[in-house]
């Protein structure tokens, strides 16, 4: 479960599809009461996931901004110090407790990295690898000094993931993309374009759904060649969909009814939403309200009734419902606006297709799946086969 | 198209069973499921024991018939029709109502706990300009 903490919207970049646009050169950050209330907010609700549910979730807590890295080396001391004040120590121990922080990349200081590598921080840089769009507030470019800084993480070992947002710069160099991607060798998330705020300055970075679902399929199609490296989000969690659907076997569904939240954001001020800036993510304020009432109240009954109404409308007819968990529609803040699940419903057929004209599906599949799922029981459950 | 390796077609099918439903896989191997292909699928009994030292046993009574869990100690039935949520091995849940299969969690937070997920793209702001 990832807990996106909005420490500031400060920012040194300027990237023309920032949906914190209007808010990068606010400096206010989030102060350590309300750190101390979201802290203790995690561990309740972990606490109240296992109680209700019967289950240990992870704890990733999510540095996010705006842009972190701005923050003082004195300012994550301090909320480090918090954190083994209010979770358990085993948490911390076994590394249930993990911090990752999402950075632009563009100006890191060594004290910072020394710092993230003393605590394990894991780290998603976002990278288009493609000018013109990530630039400084001066209006510079910013590729060359990020890559540089990701050199410098990979020589300290310190992990990172890629996020690159796939929007009219990159959609046409999507090969040239696949090529970075593949020499950094590090997890990616391929990001559609986004809606956001209209002062946002979109030339150059406007493109059409059909035309990044396109970049996909080539993206795919280079990756798989390339033998599946390095993982890739969401082309992956498609692959597994298709091949449940083809195995007739299914996820658990997503139900925030069972807690079940890939991700909750908290705000500078405390406010828990499930994504920013949605009227109706809106679930109540961390620093008023503990964390066991908001989600037994009125807000969070709503955003489970209104998303079960999207998911029934939209996955209804989904021949994939059932292999896909439906949390493609919690997760995409779109699936809102277009009233549609924007990115994996067009996927999820044409990988489809293509694993078949790959001759994935042959008549060996059967009989592979049916060996591997007896003993995937047999070994990862422990159970005896008769 | 080259072909795929048959070491690739694991790779995706192991990667798929493991954000499987539990209850979904165990009833797979149990019944005698309709699998595509020309296979001949023979019904199987398993036993399962949870992290607490119970014994799960799910079987089905013919071939086509629904999976069927029971509690089980040394070989005898204690309960033939559980209800509860049972941790396995590995983090999974299965839940059983009844004596039924209903549900369970593969790991959770698995899917995305080793990836940069992090950034956030609401829209909606978008919607109240417009």
């Amino acid at each position: 479960m990832q807990w996106v903490i909005k420490t500031t919207k400060l920012c040194n970049l300027r990237c023309k599809y920032c949906y914190e646009w209007d808010h990068l050169a606010d400096p206010k950050r989030m102060s350590f009461d309300v750190w101390r209330h979201a802290l203790v907010a995690i561990r309740e609700y972990t606490e109240l996931t296992a109680e209700r549910c019967g289950y240990q979730i992870p704890v990733d807590i999510i540095w996010h901004g705006g842009e972190p890295t701005l923050l003082p080396r004195p300012y994550f001391e301090h909320v480090v110090d918090l954190q083994q004040e209010t979770f358990p120590h085993d948490w911390i121990e076994q590394r249930r407790v993990r911090n990752c922080l999402q950075t632009n990349l563009f100006a890191i200081r060594d004290e910072l990295i020394d710092f993230f590598d003393e605590h394990d921080f894991e780290l998603g840089i976002s990278v288009d690898f493609s000018p013109g769009v990530r630039v400084t507030a001066g209006g510079q470019p910013t590729e060359r000094a990020v890559r540089e800084n990701m050199r410098r993480l990979e020589d300290r070992r310190v992990p990172f993931s890629i996020i690159t947002v796939l929007a009219g710069h990159t959609v046409p160099q999507i090969e040239r993309v696949f090529a970075e991607v593949s020499e950094w060798n590090t997890p990616v998330r391929l990001l559609p374009l986004f809606g956001g705020p209209s002062a946002r300055p979109m030339e150059g970075v406007a493109i059409e759904q059909s035309d990044i679902l396109a970049a996909m399929m080539t993206f795919f199609d280079l990756w798989m060649d390339a033998g599946m490296e390095p993982r890739v989000d969401p082309l992956e969690s498609c692959i597994r969909t298709v091949v449940l659907n083809r195995m007739n076997l299914i996820r658990p569904t997503q139900d925030r009814a069972l807690l079940g939240n890939d991700v909750l954001v908290i705000d500078r001020d405390g406010t828990l939403s499930c994504d920013a800036y949605r009227e109706q993510g809106v679930l109540g304020n961390l620093t008023q309200t503990p964390i066991a009432e908001i989600i037994d109240g009125a807000a969070y009954r709503h955003l489970i009734d209104e998303e079960t109404r999207l998911k029934s409308a939209i996955c209804g007819a989904c021949r994939f419902r059932g292999p896909c968990d439906t949390n493609p529609i919690a997760r995409n803040f779109d699936s809102h606006v277009v009233q549609d699940c924007p990115t994996e419903k067009y996927l999820l057929p044409m990988i489809e297709e293509r694993l078949e004209a790959r001759g994935y599906f042959d008549d060996e599949f059967a009989a592979t799946a049916r060996a591997l799922t007896e003993a995937f029981v047999a070994d990862v459950y422990e159970a005896a086969v008769a | 198209m080259p072909e795929p390796k048959r070491s690739d077609v694991e790779k995706v099918v192991g990667n798929a069973l493991e954000f499987a439903s539990p209850a979904s896989v165990i009833a797979a191997v149990v019944e005698d499921r309709d699998w595509e292909g020309p296979v001949t699928i023979h019904p199987s009994v398993i036993t399962l024991k949870t992290v607490d030292g119970q014994q799960l046993r799910i079987s089905t009574l013919s071939s086509k018939s629904s999976s069927k869990a029971e509690l089980v100690s040394g070989g005898k039935t204690v309960d033939a029709t559980p209800s509860g949520t049972f941790k396995l091995a590995s983090g999974k849940t299965l839940t059983v109502k009844d004596g039924r299969l209903t549900g369970g969690t593969a790991a959770a937070g698995e899917e995305t706990r080793a990836w940069a997920v992090f950034a956030l793209m609401p829209a909606d702001r978008a919607i109240a300009e417009r």
